[in-house]
């Protein structure tokens, strides 16, 4: 072997690292700084930047209405989604963490909602909530309009979304769940503590880090959220269901307005990043590592 | 302990009706798919078809381009996950076994791609793909799926696990760098990369907004956005789109229940904390 590295050996790790980082930069670093340039900038139908405006397409998307109210949609949406998911995950966990012989039956079933693809369930959900035949008010006898109604609509999208996201939360509760230690439960189980009590002393702090990946994953998938309202609503009734993303995805595919569409996904990454950082702060006062 | 026994058969019975409970839209879906169009009219709720009929499959292939979407699905999915696993495996390599200028840099910057969410990022990658004149093609539906950090993050947990004097013993033998990746470090890595091109054939399977968004005409449409398309408002026509659900999702389910392990504990790795 040779002592002094030749230059082709020196570029070596870099021409492996090649098509990697081209994609990186072609699709998510340029893309990114050119979105943060750009809503600075009045841009034209094609994408060219026309005019320098410094912060007033932010100051307009702020003050236009339909904006708000698809920021505080995603929030909502969040708010709605992401705290049940967990809880019923965690429940589910708890109630299949000992191995029986039929676990690997109900395991599977309790996980399978995280291989189905939001579309496929969209239009499964939209059948059962057909108000005059669809399956829910038929079985029930209710009249209830559940996705052309504006209070409604948005907690009928929720449902499926919660449906979607439990099975995922299940999966890593449930060895989350299976890894704490069996003495801990069985002393507490001798000092006579309830099946309550053990949850909320031993399972809560035990399993918080699992927990907290979860739930910071998934307040950036929530908000981020925009199939279901856009297969199943168009953002409707009245812009009670429009999302962020689904804002900026009719003001392009739509109109072709990226003066509006740049500051807005701005908006939606800094949001995702804030309740990212919340979260870490969360972190360090109320996760447990073992 | 005969009552420990009672109880653990009382939760097992519990699980069971949990999980059926759980898989319900699931069911119905793939009952709805083979009743008669009167059937699924009716305004009494039926869960099982009286006379089932394969005439919504029928209905389904023949009346619209499901078919069509079912293969641009397929492409898509395999061809995208053969290139992220390609390069993610090429950069964990250099990640793993190679010492080099600005490697921690280099790094931190690939895993900084974790934490912008792709879709926010459509607005200026539709702006390059149009450029490029990529709408309607398979290169521009696959373009932003070809390379994940996540995928190169745990093929290099995997790569990090071989000591790099395996590398060293083999150069000795006089095997270049590149023989050593292809014939010895890809072969004994196969569990982990199985592993990360089913998950990456689930996930891209699966994507909706960015094949919406640079697709237009009808037969480059993927399933995922075509099923969409099949609705009526009106609703008359549900049996023909239950058939499309249930083609649509059977891939998934299946890859899902064979390789349910592999998938969960790829999941995992990524996500532990270090």
């Amino acid at each position: 072997m040779k002592k002094i590295k030749s230059p082709v050996r020196k570029a070596e790790p870099y021409l492996w690292l090649l098509p990697a980082f081209v994609l990186f930069a072609v699709f998510t670093f340029i893309p990114f700084l050119q979105t943060l340039w750009k809503s600075l900038f009045i841009v034209d139908a094609f994408g060219n930047i026309r005019q320098f405006v410094a912060f007033e397409n932010y100051a307009y998307i702020l003050s236009d209405p339909r904006f708000r109210q698809a920021v505080l949609n995603s929030l909502y949406f969040v708010v709605l989604t992401v705290p049940i998911s967990k809880i019923l995950g965690l429940l589910l966990a708890l109630l299949a963490n000992n191995r029986r012989p039929t676990s690997v039956f109900y395991e599977t079933g309790f996980a399978l909602p995280m291989a189905m693809s939001t579309s496929v369930v969209a239009m499964i959900f939209q059948l059962l909530y057909v108000p005059s035949l669809g399956f829910i008010n038929t079985f029930f006898g209710w009249k209830v309009q559940w996705l052309n109604s504006p209070k409604i609509a948005m907690l009928s999208l929720a449902v499926i979304q919660i449906w979607l996201s439990t099975g995922y939360a299940f999966v890593f509760l449930l060895s989350a769940v299976r890894s704490v230690p069996e003495e801990i439960i069985e002393s507490a189980r001798l000092e006579g503590a309830s099946p309550f009590r053990r949850m909320i002393d031993i399972y809560l702090p035990l399993t918080s880090p699992t927990m907290f990946y979860l739930i910071i994953t998934d307040i950036a998938y929530a908000m981020m959220m925009m199939s279901l309202s856009n297969i199943l609503t168009d953002g409707g009734p009245n812009g009670a269901t429009t999302t962020i993303i689904q804002y900026i995805y009719k003001q392009m595919a739509a109109t072709g307005n990226y003066t509006n569409a740049n500051p807005a996904a701005v908006i939606a990454f800094i949001m995702t990043f804030a309740a990212a950082m919340l979260g870490f702060l969360w972190e360090k006062k109320g996760v447990h590592y073992q | 302990m005969k009552s420990s026994k009672t109880l653990e058969l009382i939760i097992q019975i519990l699980c069971i009706s949990l999980a059926l409970l759980i898989l319900f839209p699931i069911f119905y879906a793939v009952s709805v798919s083979f009743m008669e169009h009167r059937e699924v009219l009716s305004k009494t709720p039926h869960l099982l078809p009286k006379n089932p009929t394969t005439g919504n499959y029928v209905t389904a292939f023949t009346r619209t381009t499901l078919g069509r979407y079912m293969l641009n699905s397929f492409l898509i999915a395999a061809v995208t996950s053969f290139f992220r696993l390609l390069f993610a495996a090429m950069a964990a390599y250099s990640f793993a076994f190679f010492e080099f200028r600005g490697k921690k840099i280099l790094f931190a910057l690939a895993m900084t791609t974790l934490m912008i969410p792709p879709d926010v990022l459509i607005v200026s990658n539709y702006a390059t793909i149009s450029k490029l004149g990529l709408i309607n093609t398979y290169t521009g539906i696959c373009s932003i799926f070809l390379v994940s950090a996540a995928n190169l993050f745990l093929v290099r947990q995997y790569f990090l696990s071989f000591a790099s004097s395996i590398r060293d013993a083999a150069q000795i033998d006089g095997c270049g760098s590149f023989r050593f990746f292809t014939e010895i470090l890809l072969p004994i890595s196969k569990p982990i990369l199985v592993t990360v091109f089913i998950s990456s054939f689930v996930n891209v399977w699966n994507q909706y907004l960015w094949p919406l968004l640079v697709t237009n005409r009808n037969e480059m449409r993927t399933i995922q956005v075509g099923i969409t398309m099949l609705k009526d408002r009106e609703s008359s026509i549900f049996g023909p789109v239950m058939a499309g659900v249930t083609i649509a999702l059977i891939p998934t389910v299946l890859v899902f229940i064979v390789f349910q392990r592999k998938i969960v504990s790829g999941m995992m790795s990524g996500a532990v904390k270090e």
